[in-house]
């Protein structure tokens, strides 16, 4: 019994302390702006709005602004994940063609291809096409199912489906499409929303390809948008705003989460444990 | 899942990002937008957003959005724009900077709008020239500025420091420095560690008849120079008389000054915001940098230029707006000395008498100063914005005695060369 | 794999199965046409592409100009920040990933029992890495370890005084290490799954031998557990040597004070994006690729001495 309450207590002690500056985050953007970066505690004396009212007074660029861009970048590339690694992992698993062994290997080594060895011909071409500076070179890749990661997930995903359900469908008449389409989507609907989630956070936090891409004040997604705050002399003035918009920009993250907790840490711990 | 469904969502996302992917000129019958961006304190944005509003009244064709940010990070991101071949329509430009960008056939040139879209004959002649390169107008001076000293002359009086004037010399401010960092026990410093800036560094050659860069574009001062001015630094440092490392370093909560930490700091006058001494019941002066020999090596010039994105879409109301924020009489009352003395002239004299507080003080200044201060020096070579970080870098290391000013200053020399050579 | 054993029905003439390849090798290239394209245009040309122009002055505007060797030679022997980046990148590395990885298992191995509440301290353990990358929580480290921030507070409570940890050279790196530690959920999530596939019986004769937990920690968990151990090192240590956004964030993008915070990619986003030295750049990036096949192969080497692949599974 005393084991089970000491358990209890180390872990929701270590927990409070790992999430102590989100607390903390959260009320410092309910603290008046000057006293939000010196007070330790959770409580500055009074409680406030205003730093609320101050983001969403009106402005060149509205703050909704931001978050419909980040939606729109953050939607695109579901989308586009989706639909493009599941078709590619069908294939690796399940159809035989001659280049299946190179490419599958290419596909696993791009997992590990770090971004910035592409980035800058990338770049180039993006903007040859004029496209710097809009959402496409931030959703167009994903269309191209260039995140080997999901695309090795659903392999894995498929590949533990049991065979017999296409080959009966095979025998049925089914061609490789209507046997995707109907037996094996229905059946891999957790790897895809997997992917989804996965592809909605990261594309949610990414901030790197954000910020070499947007420039536009209008075109701005919710991570450059709170890089301004940071490019501002910092002052009491901007700093509550910074800590109400930087709790709005978790929110859509957390929500994700809690709806869907249950397959985030079931898909990490499939692709770790079964490579 | 339906397919049918999944289409309709590609087909709303595509349509999205198709209309939020173009030239972005939505807005309404005629209007116009263009966009003006600088860098600079949170009260030079909103002056400046004062004066654009009223640019917005007199053009109600035209609609301005304006973004500012800190230095360092307005030419991060005025770079990322640049590639994307999306410089704002107007833009705040440091001379620093500006021969790069003219190479890259960012800015554009003014010279065959002038006299006509852009007025010059009212601006001051000595400070067209930092923004002109060979025959071209590349920026506009956006105002004149000296480099100054504020201090607290009553915690120096208390401190029984002698009171700076006009041709003081480093030893008086050290002494003085000394005497006030004494006097609070080191609660608060009597100077903000000067080693890293290197506008002062350039006072501070100016004095001896030096510059940042000789005409051919090189560099105009040696390694020893580097080595006496970060020793000097460092004299001040170890004795007390300036803030240590930990004080002087980049802080949300502003200079040292700014904290209370520090009793005197060097500054472009330009940046005095109108009420910066609130804090500090208005006690607050002004002085002249102390001096080498006789000269106080002071220059006239514009803090910064203002250029015209040679891109832009929206020519005629960029040139406009150019032409009002550096020439309109009421442009001109509503952004004071947010940018140093008016570069025009007529402005100039007709603010004057309106200023108070700080400005006011600022103004009495440059008139003391008046007879002393030098045009200055052309616009800098290629690479001169990358060298003003760097400067500050190296001295970093010093100030937290990471590296001897000499290991500090070869290296940093090496280096500067190395960038000025491409 | 093992074939159905349906009865054999009549198969359509037109689709032998024996067939390997043709029509059916059309419709696979069909599904893989995205892919294809991708990986085509977005990566092995790029690749291929960026590794010319690390041979080239290249600056975005004018067509890059070929100069050999000259940018890997600049970098090796006369750019400082250079050997910084790599040294401040190596140094998070070296103290992020370990420590990480020791917490999530530590962590890990503490949840692993029993109880209704493990599902709600696994979720809550994990959700700082979901939050972490963000900008967001950088700005709250920012503002936690600045000078006079809560950090500073809580130590000079205690004596110290630290004048803020962000602009000091020699704690600014400890803040971004702090943060990468705080996301320890990710690995710990994939070690409480390995865990649960330790048959119970292997501790059960343990502890008949009379094995306590420390010895049957040592002498069944760890190797248990290592290919899961290995999985996450190389997955983490490849991470962590492409951070980018705290970096980017808590120095403002300026990787100061000093060098100390530049990290590599920060340093590669400078030269790139701001001095439009992008031919470095494209330098750089085919260093960082190399040193981290690099690093990831002695990994693996390393592995054959201690990662223990359990019977049954291989």
């Amino acid at each position: 019994m005393t084991r089970r309450v000491l358990w209890h207590v180390a872990l929701l002690a270590a927990l409070a302390a790992m999430l102590y500056p989100l607390v903390w985050l959260v009320a410092g953007s309910l603290k008046p702006g000057e006293r939000i970066a010196s007070t330790v505690g959770l409580w500055a004396g009074s409680l406030t709005l205003d730093n609320y009212a101050a983001l969403f007074a009106p402005a060149d660029t509205p703050v909704w602004r931001y978050f419909l861009n980040s939606t729109l970048v953050a939607g695109g590339a579901v989308l586009g994940n989706v639909l493009t690694c599941s078709l590619a992992a069908y294939a690796f698993a399940r159809l035989r063609f001659r280049l299946r062994t190179p490419m599958f290997a290419f596909m696993l080594a791009t997992i590990m291809l770090p971004q910035h060895v592409v980035l800058i011909p990338q770049y180039t071409i993006f903007q040859r096409l004029g496209m710097v500076d809009t959402f496409w070179p931030l959703v167009l890749p994903k269309f191209l199912a260039t995140d080997a990661f999901f695309v090795f997930l659903m392999v894995q995903f498929i590949r533990q489906l049991p065979r017999e359900l296409d080959e009966a469908a095979r025998i049925d008449g089914c061609g490789p499409l209507r046997i995707f389409l109907h037996i094996t989507l229905p059946l891999i609907k957790p790897a895809m929303i997997t992917t989804a989630i996965f592809t909605f956070i990261w594309t949610w936090n990414d901030f790197f390809t954000q910020l070499i891409y947007l420039s536009s004040p209008d075109r701005l997604t919710v991570p450059p948008a709170l890089r301004m705050f940071v490019d501002l002399q910092e002052s009491a003035a901007s700093f509550g705003p910074m800590f109400a918009l930087s709790v709005l920009s978790l929110v859509p993250i957390l929500l994700f989460f809690a709806a869907f907790q249950r397959f985030l840490v079931q898909g990490l711990a499939t692709s770790g444990l079964k490579g | 899942m339906g397919t049918g469904r999944v289409l309709a969502g590609v087909l709303a996302v595509v349509v999205a990002l198709a209309g939020c992917g173009g030239s972005g000129d939505g807005g309404g019958a005629g209007a116009v937008t263009i966009r003006f961006a600088w860098w600079g304190s949170d009260q030079r944005a909103k002056i400046t957003n004062e004066a654009v509003k009223l640019f917005m009244a007199k053009n109600p064709g035209i609609k301005v959005v304006t973004s500012t940010a800190i230095y360092d990070a307005y030419f991060q991101k005025l770079a990322t724009e640049t590639a994307g071949g999306n410089a704002p329509d107007v833009m705040q430009m440091s001379d620093r900077h500006l021969q790069d960008y003219a190479a890259r056939g960012v800015v554009l040139d003014l010279r065959p709008h002038e006299g006509k879209e852009i007025r010059t004959d009212g601006l001051k002649k000595e400070v067209m020239g930092l923004g002109t390169l060979g025959d071209k107008l590349y920026g506009l001076p956006l105002g004149q500025t000296a480099m100054v000293m504020v201090y607290d002359p009553v915690l120096w009086e208390k401190a029984g420091a002698e009171k700076p004037e006009l041709g003081w010399t480093w030893d008086d401010y050290f002494e003085a420095a000394k005497k006030v960092s004494d006097h609070t026990g080191r609660k608060v410093y009597g100077a903000s560690d000067f080693g890293g800036i290197e506008s002062w560094f350039k006072v501070w050659l100016s004095q001896q008849g030096k510059g940042l860069y000789a005409p051919d574009g090189s560099l105009g001062y040696t390694e020893q120079d580097v080595v006496r001015w970060w020793e000097m630094a460092t004299r001040f440092r170890k004795a007390g008389a300036v803030t240590p490392g930990e004080i002087t370093a980049v802080n949300p909560a502003g200079s040292p000054v700014a904290r209370k930490l520090s009793a005197s700091e060097f500054q472009p006058d330009s940046t005095v915001a109108p009420d910066a001494w609130k804090a500090f019941d208005n006690d607050y002066a002004l002085a002249p940098p102390p001096q080498v020999g006789a000269d106080p090596g002071l220059y006239g010039e514009p803090p910064m230029l203002l250029s015209v994105s040679a891109r832009t879409k929206q020519r005629a109301a960029a040139l406009k707006l150019a032409d009002f924020v550096v020439n309109d009489p009421e442009a001109a009352k509503i952004l004071g000395m947010s940018r140093g003395l008016p570069a025009n002239l007529a402005n100039r004299a007709a603010i004057a008498p309106t200023l108070t507080g700080a400005w006011k003080q600022v103004y009495a200044y440059e008139e003391l100063i008046a007879g002393k201060v030098k045009t200055g020096p052309p616009a800098p070579p290629k690479g001169a914005g990358t060298l003003f970080t760097l400067f500050d870098k190296y001295y970093q290391e010093v100030m937290y005695d990471r590296a001897a000013p000499a290991d500090a200053a070869r290296r940093y020399y090496a280096e500067a060369r190395q960038v000025l050579a491409g | 794999m093992t074939r159905p054993s349906t009865p054999e029905r009549t198969r359509p003439a037109h689709a032998p199965a024996a067939a390997p390849y043709g029509e059916r090798s059309r419709v696979a290239y069909l599904f893989l046409s995205p892919w294809i394209a991708g990986a085509a245009l977005l990566t092995v040309g790029p690749m291929l592409a960026s590794l010319y122009l690390s041979f080239t002055d290249y600056d975005l505007f004018t067509s890059p100009e070929f100069t050999g060797l000259e940018n890997y030679r600049r970098l090796f022997t006369e750019d400082p920040h250079f050997l910084a980046a790599v040294w401040a990148t190596v140094r998070y590395v070296v103290l992020s990933v370990p420590v990480q990885l020791v917490a999530a298992l530590a962590v890990a191995v503490l949840l692993n029992r029993a109880s209704r509440m493990q599902g709600f301290y696994r979720s809550a353990f994990y959700a700082p890495s979901l939050l972490g990358a963000s900008v967001a929580v950088a700005l709250v480290w920012r503002a936690l370890f600045s000078a006079g921030g809560a950090a500073d507070r809580v130590l000079s409570l205690v004596g110290i005084r630290t004048g803020g940890w962000v602009t000091d050279p020699d704690l600014a790196l400890l803040v971004l290490v702090l943060l990468g530690i705080w996301q320890f959920g990710a690995p710990m999530v994939i070690f409480l799954a390995g865990l649960k596939q330790i048959p119970p019986e292997l501790y059960d004769a343990a502890a008949v031998d009379g094995a306590g937990r420390w010895r049957r920690f040592l002498s069944i968990t760890l190797p248990m557990l290592s290919p899961v151990i290995f999985f996450n090192l190389v997955l983490d240590t490849i991470r962590a040597f492409q951070v980018f956004n705290a970096a980017f964030i808590v120095s403002s993008g300026t990787g100061g004070p000093g060098d100390s915070t530049l990290f590599y990619t920060l340093y590669l986003w400078q030269k790139g994006f701001v001095d439009f030295r992008m031919g470095y750049a494209s330098a750089m990036a085919w260093l960082l690729l190399a040193g981290i096949a690099l690093v990831t192969l002695l990994i693996f080497r390393s592995a054959r001495s201690w990662v223990h692949y359990g019977g049954e599974e291989r």
